[in-house]
C-alpha cells in the first residue's frame, strides 16, 4: 500500500488514488495520416518497463488532479512525484 | 514412461519407504544446442514442451526456466477452468484446451484432479443480466454447455448464497457451465514436466535468461545465467514478464504487468461444491479438495513486478465474499499472494509468430490463461513445429493489434476467471 | 481417570472466580486468566484432536500463537461457531464450548485413524500418483477425498456480531510488549514521538511477567518487579498508546500494517452481547519496531508430535504463569539453557523431573548449576548417532543402511555442515536415558540377516505385547537402547549397527535366544493413557 505524495496535498494513502498507465505517450497531432502500425503503437504498445518508469495517477478522492510519478516496477519504489507539464526530475 | 504411476506403484514402493521412486524429471546441465527453446517453465511452457516432443517429434528441445517450475502463475492462480467465452474464435481455443482437461489424468499418468462441479457465474444488474444471456447463447451456437438460471435456481445450485433481494448486489441470476471446474495447479506442471521429461526433454531450472542473440531477422540462440545455448526457435512463455524478454529484442508488446492476488482460508469440511464467479464485484469462490475456501480478487490499476498487491483490492473482494456468503464472516484466511499477470487490451492471448524468424510468443493470458494450458501448449507447439499458426489460433496473432480484429473478451474474462 | 494438574501459587491466575466451560460436552472447570489450553491441561487432558491427513493424535504443544497442534472449533452455534482456533490463543470464559476437530465419532476412538496405519501406502502427494482409474471414478474418489479434508466446520448460519475497523498514524509503531517492546516505546514516546505498542496478549511483558530467577536480574531487581515498575512509567507516558490483545496480522509497503484488536472474545456469553466483537487497525506508521521476541523450535525426533510432548518453554509458562503442571513426572529434552529454566520452575513447584537430557557437552552457565544444586538429575552430551571414534576436531559416526534410509544423511556431501539436533531422530541415547530397568518380557531372535555390515534381527512378540510398540520408537533389548524399524507378524525387527554389535552381548545371539525386552516408557504411557479413556 503506497504512500503517495500528491504535488497538490501532500502525503495520502494508495486507496485515494487511481493509476492512469505509462505517462509521456503523446496523442499524434494528425490521426488521420498515421499507418495502421503507427496507430497501433501509439495505442497498444507498451514498455511494461521493470525498472524505473513513468507513469500517470489521479488523486480521486482528493484534488481530482493529475500528476505523474517515477517509480521504480520491480520493487515499488516511488523515486519523485511531478505536476503534469512539468520536465522529469530524474532522468 | 519407466516408472508408471497407479496404486500398485504405491504399494511397490512403500515397502521402500518411498525412496526409490525414479526422479520424476532429470535436472540436466544444458546442451550447447537445441532444436528449440522454450523459455518460462509454467504450465503452458512444459505443456508447448510436451506436445513438441509427443506430436512433432521434436525431442531435442529444452524448457528454461530461471526459478523452480510451475512457480510462476501456474503455481499462484485459483484454477478455474471453463469455456464459455463469447467470440467464435475464443470459444474454439479455450474448448479446445477443455476438452484435453477431460483427459488430461490418463493422457500424463498423472493426477491433475480436474474436478468437473461446474462454474457459476452471477448477474447483478440489469447491464449483467444481458450480457450473460447474450454469451450463454453464444456459447451454445458454438456447442458448449452453457445454462442460464434464474435466482431461485441459482440458490438450489449453490444453497449458501445469499440471495436476499435487499443486499447491496442483489443477484438477479447467472449462467452455469457443468463441464466447467478446477485442476490442480503444481500437478498440471509437474505431470506435463515429468511427461516431456521421459521424451528427452531437458527442463533446466534456476537458468534465467539474460539476453536474445541474433542475426539480422532470425534468432541464433539466448544468452542465460548458465551460458549460451544455441538454437533457431525460440517459444517465450514467460507471463508477466513476456515484455521483458520482448525488450531484449526491441520488441514492444501490447501487455501490462499487474499483480493479482489471491488467498485461502483455513481448510474445513466441505461446504461450498462449485466455482461462483461474480465479476462485478470481484469475487469468486470455490473450495480446493484439501477443504480451504480458494478465493481470488481484482488486479491493481498499476504495473509492478513484485508479485504482491495492494490490501484494499484485497479488502474489496472480502467485502463482496461477505456479502454474498454471510456465514464465512468467521472464517479465517490463512495465505494471500501475488502474480504478475500480462494482460491484453482486449483481454485475449497472444499465440504467435512474431517478425523475428524462430521467435514465437505465447503470452497474454493475463487473469485467465490457467484454463487453457492444455490447449495452449497443443497450439503453440502447432506453430513452433510448422512455422504456422494452428486455425485455432490464427485469430490471436500480434498483428490484430494493427489491423483491428481485436478478440474482445472483457464480458467473459473481466478479472474473473 | 483424571487428575487435577493444577498448583495454587499462580498470581496471574484468580482462583477465587471459577469458570466452566465445556470441551466435546463434557463441562469442566478453570479460573478466569486461563486459556482453553491451560484449563484443558489442569484438568489433565492432553488428547484434544487429530491430525489433517493420518489422524494422529494431536495434544497441546506450546503456549501462544505458535500452537500448531491444539486447533479447536469453538462454539456451537450455527452462526458463531469457528473453526480452526488455537486453544491457546483462547481466553477461558462463563459458557465457553469447544470441541475437537477432524475425528468421529470421538477424539478418543476416531474410526479414522486406520489413515495411519496406512501411511506407508499415501505418502505426501500420493493422489497425483493414482485414483486414475478408472477415468471416470475420479468424481467418487474425490468425494471421499474432500470429505475427509478440512478440519473444523464452518459456520452455517449469517455471523450475527458487530465489526469495527479504523485507520491510525503513528511516529513509532512497536510490536511486542516484552521487555525490549516496552523499553523501544518508552524512549520513544520520551522523545516526543506518536507511538503505538501492541501486544496480543491480555498483558505486557511478555516472558518477563514470570521470571522470578536470581540469574536474571535486571538492575538488581527481580526481573518481574523491574518490570511492573517500568509497566507503571509506560501507562503515565502522555504519547504512548497500548493496545493489548492485539496481533499484527499484516505488514504491507511503505509501513502500512494491519493488526486486529480482540474485544469482547474473551468475555462471558452475557457480556458480549451488542459490543463490537473485533475492531481491524489500519496502521501507517513513520517507523516499525518488531520486538515479538523468539519462538521455541522443537527438536526433531520421531513422534515428537504426540500429546504429552510439550515444548519446555511452554511448560515454564504453564506452571509459572497459569499454575498448571503439565504432568507428574518429566522428562526435559534440550539443545540450549531454557529448559533448565522450565526444570528449575518444576522442580520449586514440586513437580518431579526425571532428568534433563542435554545434547550438549558439559556447560559452565549458571542455571544448568542451579538446577543441579537443586538435585535435578541431568545427562550431557546426548548425542543421538553412535560414536566410533573421537579424533581432533573429526567426530566418526557409523551409520546404518536404516539411518540412510531415513535421514538424509543419505544426501550429505563432504564439507556439509549438520545440525547435531539431526541425529536425534533415532533416540537411542535418549531413551537409555528413560530406561528404568524393568523387564516387560522375554523375546525370542527370530531372524539374524548382516546387510552391509548391519545386523537385521527380528525378535517375536505376541500381539498384546505388539501393542506397545510402535516403529522408529525406542526398545531396551537386554538393556541396549535400540530403534524398532519394523513391526512384523510375529513381532518385530531392529537395526543394530556394527559397533553396537561389537560392544555388547548381542553379539552372542543366535537364532531362538532369549533376550529381555523393556518397551518404550513413551509408549507405556500412551498406551495407558488410551486405557484410561
Ligand atoms: C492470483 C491469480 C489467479 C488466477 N486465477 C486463474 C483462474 O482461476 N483461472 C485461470 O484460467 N487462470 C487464472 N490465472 C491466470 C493463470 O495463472 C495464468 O494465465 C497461467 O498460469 C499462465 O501460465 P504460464 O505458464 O504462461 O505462466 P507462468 O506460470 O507464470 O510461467 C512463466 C514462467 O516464466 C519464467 N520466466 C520469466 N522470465 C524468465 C526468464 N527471463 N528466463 C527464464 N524463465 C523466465 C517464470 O519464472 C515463470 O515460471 C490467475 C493468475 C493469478 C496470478
Ligand atoms: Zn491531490
Amino acid at each position: 500500500m503506497f504512500l503517495i505524495n500528491c504535488p497538490y496535498c501532500g502525503e495520502r494513502d494508495q486507496s485515494e488514488f487511481s493509476a492512469g498507465g505509462e505517462a509521456h505517450i503523446l496523442r499524434p497531432k494528425q490521426p488521420t495520416e498515421l499507418s495502421d502500425d503507427q496507430w497501433a503503437e501509439y495505442l497498444f504498445m507498451r514498455k511494461n518497463i521493470k525498472g524505473v518508469q513513468f507513469e500517470r495517477w489521479n488523486h480521486t478522492h482528493g484534488c481530482r488532479k493529475w500528476f505523474n510519478m517515477v517509480r521504480d516496477t520491480s520493487n515499488d519504489k516511488i523515486h519523485a512525484v511531478y505536476k503534469m507539464g512539468e520536465k522529469p526530475p530524474v532522468k | 514412461m519407466k516408472n508408471k504411476y497407479s496404486i500398485f506403484s504405491l504399494i511397490k514402493n512403500a515397502f521402500s519407504y518411498h525412496e526409490n521412486w525414479q526422479r520424476a524429471w532429470r535436472d540436466p546441465e544444458p546442451k550447447k544446442e537445441y532444436d528449440a527453446i522454450i523459455i518460462g517453465g509454467g504450465g503452458h511452457g512444459l505443456a508447448t514442451a510436451f506436445y513438441l516432443a509427443k506430436k512433432h517429434n521434436m525431442t531435442n528441445i529444452a524448457v528454461v526456466e530461471k526459478g523452480w517450475i510451475g512457480g510462476g502463475n501456474t503455481g499462484r492462480n485459483t484454477t478455474i477452468i471453463r469455456s464459455n467465452y463469447l467470440w467464435d474464435a475464443s470459444a474454439g481455443l479455450y474448448d479446445h484446451a477443455l476438452k484435453i482437461w477431460e483427459g488430461l489424468s490418463q493422457e500424463l499418468n498423472y493426477n491433475v484432479m480436474f474436478s468437473q462441479r461446474g462454474v457459476m457465474n452471477l448477474a447483478h444488474n440489469l447491464q449483467d443480466v444481458r450480457d450473460l444471456k447474450r454469451r450463454t447463447h453464444a456459447n451454445r451456437l458454438n456447442g458448449i454447455d452453457a445454462v442460464w438460471l434464474n435466482t431461485e435456481e441459482v440458490k438450489k445450485f449453490c444453497p449458501i448464497i445469499n440471495t436476499s433481494p435487499d443486499i447491496r448486489y442483489p443477484v438477479l441470476g447467472g449462467t452455469l457451465q457443468r463441464r466447467a471446474g478446477t485442476a490442480r495447479h503444481d500437478a498440471v506442471a509437474w505431470g506435463y514436466a515429468r511427461g516431456a521429461d521421459a521424451m528427452g526433454v531437458d527442463i533446466i531450472q534456476n537458468c534465467e535468461v539474460k539476453g536474445i542473440k541474433r542475426n539480422e531477422d532470425s534468432v541464433e540462440g539466448i544468452e542465460t545465467t548458465k551460458g549460451f545455448i544455441k538454437t533457431k526457435k525460440i517459444g517465450v512463455v514467460a507471463a508477466g514478464h513476456s515484455s521483458v524478454i520482448a525488450n531484449m529484442v526491441d520488441l514492444k508488446l501490447p501487455l501490462e504487468s499487474k499483480p493479482l492476488q489471491a488467498l485461502v482460508s483455513e481448510p474445513v469440511k466441505p461446504i461450498i461444491d462449485t466455482v461462483v464467479m461474480s465479476n462485478a464485484v470481484h469475487a469468486y469462490v470455490s473450495q480446493s479438495d484439501k477443504g480451504e475456501l480458494v478465493i481470488g480478487a481484482g488486479t491493481d490499476a498499476y504495473v509492478s513486478y513484485t508479485q504482491r498487491g495492494s490490501h484494499d483490492v484485497v479488502e474489496g473482494t472480502l467485502k463482496a465474499i461477505l456479502e454474498l456468503y454471510p456465514i464465512f464472516s468467521r472464517m479465517k484466511m490463512l495465505r494471500q499472494w501475488g502474480g504478475i499477470v500480462d494482460i491484453c487490451p482486449d483481454a485475449s492471448p497472444i499465440i504467435s509468430k512474431t517478425h523475428i524468424k524462430g521467435l514465437y510468443f505465447n503470452c497474454g493470458w493475463g487473469t485467465g490463461g490457467f484454463k487453457a494450458t492444455p490447449g495452449s501448449g497443443d497450439l503453440f507447439a502447432h506453430t513452433i513445429a510448422n512455422d504456422e499458426p494452428h486455425k485455432l489460433n490464427a485469430n490471436f496473432n500480434i498483428n490484430r493489434f494493427v489491423s483491428g480484429d481485436l478478440v474482445d473478451e472483457h464480458g467473459a474474462a473481466a478479472v474473473a476467471h | 481417570m483424571s487428575k487435577n494438574l493444577r498448583i495454587t501459587n499462580s498470581k496471574f491466575i484468580d482462583q477465587t472466580s471459577r469458570i466452566s466451560f465445556k470441551f466435546d460436552g463434557k463441562t469442566l472447570y478453570g479460573f478466569k486468566g486461563d486459556t482453553l489450553a491451560s484449563a484443558l491441561l489442569a484438568n489433565d487432558i492432553h488428547l484434544v484432536g487429530r491430525s489433517f491427513k493420518y489422524h494422529r493424535p494431536r495434544g497441546i504443544m506450546a503456549c501462544g500463537p505458535e500452537e500448531p497442534n491444539a486447533i479447536v472449533q469453538v462454539g456451537s452455534d450455527a452462526s458463531i461457531t469457528e473453526p480452526n482456533t488455537r486453544a491457546t490463543e483462547i481466553e477461558l470464559y462463563e459458557g465457553l464450548e469447544a470441541s475437537s476437530q477432524n475425528c468421529w465419532p470421538s477424539v478418543n476412538f476416531d474410526i479414522g485413524a486406520v489413515n495411519n496405519f496406512f501411511s506407508p501406502l499415501i505418502p505426501a502427494a500420493f493422489y497425483y500418483k493414482t485414483f486414475m482409474w478408472p477415468a471416470n471414478f475420479w468424481k467418487l474418489y474425490e468425494y471421499f477425498i474432500r470429505k475427509s479434508a478440512g478440519l473444523g466446520k464452518s459456520p452455517t448460519e449469517p455471523d450475527k456480531d458487530i465489526y469495527d475497523h479504523r485507520y491510525l498514524h503513528c511516529d513509532v509503531l512497536v510490536v511486542g510488549g516484552g521487555i525490549s517492546g516496552i523499553i523501544a516505546a518508552k524512549i520513544a514516546a520520551k522523545n516526543n514521538f506518536n507511538t503505538l505498542l501492541i501486544d496480543d496478549k491480555n498483558i505486557l511483558g511478555g516472558t518477563t511477567l514470570f521470571q522470578e530467577n536470581e540469574c536474571f536480574k535486571i538492575n538488581n531487581s527481580y526481573s518481574n518487579e523491574w518490570l511492573k515498575k517500568e509497566i507503571e512509567t509506560l501507562k503515565s507516558l502522555k504519547n504512548l498508546t497500548i493496545k493489548t490483545r492485539t496481533s499484527l496480522a499484516a505488514y504491507h509497503s511503505y509501513n502500512y500494517l494491519l493488526a486486529r484488536e480482540n474485544l469482547t472474545d474473551h468475555l462471558d456469553i452475557n457480556e458480549k452481547k451488542d459490543k463490537i466483537r473485533q475492531r481491524l487497525w489500519k496502521i501507517r506508521a513513520k517507523k516499525v519496531i518488531i520486538s515479538t521476541g523468539a519462538m521455541e523450535r522443537p527438536l526433531i525426533f520421531n513422534n515428537n508430535d504426540r500429546p504429552g510432548i510439550i515444548l519446555s518453554s511452554s511448560i515454564k509458562r504453564y506452571i509459572d504463569y497459569y499454575g498448571v503442571k503439565c504432568g507428574q513426572r518429566i522428562s526435559l529434552f534440550t539443545n540450549n539453557d531454557s529448559a533448565y529454566e522450565a526444570a528449575i520452575s518444576l522442580n520449586n513447584s514440586g513437580v518431579i523431573v526425571n532428568s534433563v537430557v542435554d545434547i550438549r557437552d558439559k556447560t559452565n552457565s549458571l542455571i544448568v548449576k542451579q538446577a543441579e544444586n537443586l538435585g535435578i538429575s541431568i545427562s550431557c552430551d546426548g548425542v543421538c548417532l553412535t560414536l566410533i571414534s573421537k579424533t581432533n576436531k573429526i567426530l566418526e559416526f557409523y551409520l546404518s543402511n536404516e539411518t540412510l534410509h531415513r535421514s538424509k544423511f543419505k544426501k550429505i556431501i563432504k564439507g556439509e555442515s549438520i545440525n547435531l539436533e539431526l541425529p536425534l531422530k533415532k533416540g537411542q541415547n535418549i531413551s537409555g536415558h528413560i530406561c528404568q530397568g524393568h523387564v516387560d518380557y522375554v523375546s525370542k531372535v527370530k531372524k539374524i540377516k548382516l546387510i552391509d555390515k548391519s545386523y537385521l534381527m527380528e525378535f517375536s512378540a505376541n500381539t498384546k505385547q505388539k501393542k506397545s510398540l510402535i516403529e522408529k520408537a525406542s526398545i531396551l533389548i537386554n538393556g541396549v537402547s535400540l530403534t524398532i524399524s519394523k513391526i512384523t507378524k510375529n513381532g518385530f525387527e531392529v537395526w543394530i549397527i556394527p559397533h553396537t554389535y561389537k560392544l555388547t552381548n548381542l553379539s552372542k545371539l543366535k537364532m531362538n535366544s532369549l533376550v529381555n525386552i523393556e518397551v518404550d516408557i513413551l509408549s507405556k504411557y500412551v498406551k495407558k493413557y488410551f486405557n484410561e479413556k
